[in-house]
């Protein structure tokens, strides 16, 4: 069996499962902190997607889960939450510090259709702030716009194959 | 002396406009270049040439034959070849269709000159790399020492009773360690060499190791019994890992503050390790370079951290990321009604690796367009930034990606 991870954060509160749940259709386990779901491709090959929320405490996340199988990040953020950005910088500081894997930066919106910015500044998959970072928004109760993000995370690696 | 210094590259191009600029700086970054602006010149000699890499300028259009790649696929002895394609095409499509036909790299034109030259460059180290590891993977297994340490290597050779190489590997550093019948036998580290080498190797817990079995010639220079020598290596990590709780990474830079100029409260120790620092190090660079035992050092790394005459210096890789944090920073600051847009909009036009203008006067070529140039030049910075192996391969994430949409 062939299996990708991804790491998804967020900061407390409940995007990630819900963002988890939109990708894999259903979550296979959670706990307050951390939650895992499973995306079948096929027989050989299956995503596995970790979801870990912060607390302000990044000693507290298992950041054993890195591993060689990683593809990437996803960052969450609840764009109408100030405080909820706050408490993802320093886990931006940490990834760029510590990981090379692609990062989606990702707000998280009530409705992918009225994003509160200008489209001039950004493109269907999201906005290339650099190649192997982007942002993007996402409404993570959807599936189709949560599928969107890790497809667009799968696009970054592909532009690097 | 780099290794590549007698590596032939041969580039073949109608357009001679791209080949002069190319030729030059690969032939300053050490390669002999040859070029030919003539496909078939090129197939009548290549045999003789017998270059180490191919670039080659190829039609993607859907009736394109790719007759010269085809050709060169043929020769049992160049089919091996690293082969960039160069092509004005710029659809996904058609580039992955290339790939697909078994080319190793694919460059849009326009490009940048250093571009080309930092991906020859890596694709060669990537070919070094991948010959490395399918050497070793006949022969041994490997992993993360985060999930297996050191230790418990040499335990597992030990109930093997095996003749093996440990080699680790720790961002810049590399050791390895012999182990004899399953007994340790002599290890290796940078100038270290035998107790010395294993001493500092011991308490790796983090990096990479590979386990070469293997048969190898050399004296029984390190006396002590595995048993001893893991009971050591515990204490060690155990004291290694109590200082290294108060530091951050050990693969992090620290740099000397100013303050340390008052020199107030600086022990004897502290002011010689301060001597062998120049500039912002890593740590455990400033560990294996230092005059101290590696745990005396790192005690006082730490001491110096805690008096804040040693400070994190920024990460060569968070420049970029970091905007971003700051960028965010300032959207918190903004009042929630507020068009926060113009924020993303200063980060794309400020991003400082994109060109300057000088830059661009100075690259100023009619056939290279801006946005070419923004795109080519995401592309150079990706190609650094990604140096990890993939562990899936591009049809599994197109699969995953079909999955998905």
């Amino acid at each position: 069996m062939r299996i990708g991870e991804l790491l998804v954060v967020s900061p407390p509160g409940k995007l990630c499962e819900q963002f988890i749940a939109s990708v894999c259709d259903v979550l296979e386990q959670k706990n307050d902190e951390t939650c895992y779901g499973r995306m079948p491709v096929n027989d050989e090959l299956a995503v596995h997607i970790y979801g870990v929320q912060l607390n302000g405490n990044i000693d507290a996340v298992s950041w054993d889960l890195i591993s060689p199988k990683l593809l990437g990040y996803i960052l969450l953020f609840d764009w109408d939450d100030a405080d909820s950005l706050e408490k993802l910088s320093p886990t931006l500081d940490i990834f760029s510090a510590q990981f090379h894997a692609p990062l989606m930066i990702v707000g998280c919106v009530k409705n992918t259709t009225k994003i509160p910015m200008s489209p001039d500044f950004y493109e269907v998959a999201g906005i290339p702030i650099e190649k192997e970072t982007r942002f993007s928004f996402c409404t993570a109760t959807d599936p189709i716009s949560a599928r969107k993000i890790v497809a667009t995370l799968i696009d970054i690696l592909l532009e690097k194959v | 002396m780099k290794s590549h210094e007698k590596d032939k590259i041969l580039i073949i191009d109608e357009d001679s406009n791209y080949i002069g600029g190319l030729r030059k700086s690969l032939n300053q970054a050490g390669y002999d270049v040859l070029s030919f602006d003539d496909p078939h010149k090129a197939l009548e000699i290549i045999q003789d040439i017998h270059p180490q890499m191919i670039i080659a300028d190829v039609d993607l259009t859907e009736n394109a034959d790719y007759s010269f790649f085809k050709h060169v696929q043929t020769i049992p002895e160049l089919k091996n070849i690293p082969f960039i394609v160069m092509s004005n095409q710029k659809r996904v499509d058609d580039r992955i269709r290339t790939i697909e036909l078994g080319v190793d790299d694919f460059i849009s034109k326009p490009f940048y000159v250093e571009e080309v030259v930092a991906r020859v460059e890596n694709l060669f180290k990537e070919i070094e790399e991948l010959q490395n590891h399918e050497e070793y993977s006949t022969n041994g297994f490997g992993g993360n020492l985060g999930e297996k340490n050191v230790i418990e290597l040499i335990k597992t050779l030990e109930s093997e009773k095996k003749n093996a190489i440990i080699h680790l590997k720790q961002g810049q550093f590399e050791g390895s360690i012999f182990v004899y019948q399953g007994n340790v036998h002599d290890a290796v580290f940078e100038d270290f060499e035998a107790d010395e080498a294993l001493t500092k190797l011991i308490v790796w817990t983090e990096g990479r190791y590979f386990i070469e079995y293997t048969d190898f010639n050399r004296p029984k220079v390190i006396v002590q019994p595995n048993e001893l020598i893991i009971e050591f290596g515990r204490e060690r990590i155990e004291q290694w890992d109590k200082i290294k709780y108060n530091l951050p990474p050990l693969t992090s830079a620290l740099y000397i503050t100013e303050l340390t100029s008052t020199k107030n409260n600086i022990s004897d120790d502290e002011r010689k390790l301060i001597s062998t620092l120049n500039g912002s190090k890593i740590i455990y660079e400033m560990v294996v370079q230092s005059p101290f035992d590696d745990i005396k050092a790192l005690e006082l790394i730490f001491k110096l951290y805690e008096k804040g005459y040693l400070k994190e210096s920024d990460s060569p890789f968070s420049d970029e990321k970091k905007k971003v944090a700051s960028l965010f920073k300032e959207k918190v600051n903004t009042p929630k009604n507020g068009d926060t847009s113009h924020l993303l909009h200063n980060l794309l036009q400020n991003n400082p690796q994109e060109p300057s203008d000088q830059d661009e006067d100075r690259r100023q070529d009619d056939r290279r367009q801006t946005d070419d140039r923004r795109k080519m030049s995401d592309r150079r910075r990706t190609h650094r930034i990604f140096n990890q192996k993939l562990f899936l391969n591009k049809t599994e994430l197109m699969m995953i990606r079909e999955k998905l949409l």
